[in-house]
């Protein structure tokens, strides 16, 4: 059996054996202390600091907001009695029956006679699942409603129908126009233009 | 073992341990600790009202 007293003394003797020893314990001790004292409130330090941080940026945020929404509603207040014109200029259906009619009250001013009004069907939009993302991310502010209109007239006549067109409230744009020269056999001129207009709903 | 090579093994337990909390903290540093419900409030509003277009509008039949 070895007497422990007698390891005890040698290690204590022993100059190098006790100087590798309380650096051993120093270091094993230090590392105890970091692991279970230093990092959990080191920790829990950075991360308030941290949510302070973010809190702090979130509040300016919101402020900015609160702010520009107030001084928004202000604004709104002051052409609360204008707001009308929007909801004529961009519907919130697409009250295709009232695009029409303006359309037929300015021919019958013209005296211009509408062959065809075709109105193409208004698409989903949604067809797959990478438009529904886009359409997520930006969202549309308005519709498209596409139709074209075979309209026979003169030449001025069609160039105030377009003017009055684009001079109504309800927003709309002509994308495209077709010119063609007809002669009939009785020998009048008149022209037969194709207009594709587009008018937008929300 | 002896007393040397303890002492490596010492030194390197308490390295690995302070690389330990120096990962953690950066990892906390640069975790978002503030939850939103809708990210979008978190976007500045910018609405402009363009009181010129209402007048443009009002010219218009």
């Amino acid at each position: 059996m070895i007497d422990k007293s007698t390891i005890l003394k040698k290690i204590t003797q022993s100059k190098d054996v006790k100087d590798y020893t309380y650096a051993i314990l120093f270091l094993l001790i230090s590392s105890f202390f970091a692991f279970a004292v230093i990092k959990p409130v080191v920790t829990i330090a950075v991360s308030l600091d941290k949510e302070a941080k973010d809190l702090r940026v979130v509040n300016a945020v919101f402020e900015k907001n609160i702010t520009h929404m107030v001084d928004l509603q202000n604004k709104m207040q002051e052409i609360r009695p204008q707001l009308f014109l929007v909801d004529t200029a961009i519907p919130e259906d697409p009250q295709i029956q009232i695009l029409i009619k303006d359309i037929r009250s300015i021919a019958l001013q013209e005296g211009i006679i509408i062959t065809n009004i075709d109105v193409v069907e208004l698409e989903k939009k949604e067809t797959s699942s990478l438009k529904k993302d886009i359409k997520q991310t930006t969202p549309e502010y308005h519709k498209p409603i596409t139709m074209t209109i075979s309209l026979a007239t003169d030449f001025n006549s069609a160039v105030s129908l377009t003017k009055q067109l684009l001079n109504q409230r309800r927003l709309k744009i002509i994308r495209k126009i077709n010119i063609d020269k007809k002669i009939e056999k009785t020998g009048d001129n008149y022209l037969n233009i194709n207009l594709e207009i587009e008018g937008y709903y929300l | 073992m002896n007393q040397k090579e303890l002492l490596i093994v010492s030194i390197t337990v308490f390295l690995t341990i302070v690389a330990w909390i120096f990962a953690d903290l950066y990892h906390v540093a640069n975790t978002n600790k503030v939850v939103v419900q809708d990210r979008r409030y978190l976007k500045e509003i910018n609405i402009l009202i363009d009181k010129k277009l209402l007048d443009t509008l009002q010219t218009k039949k």
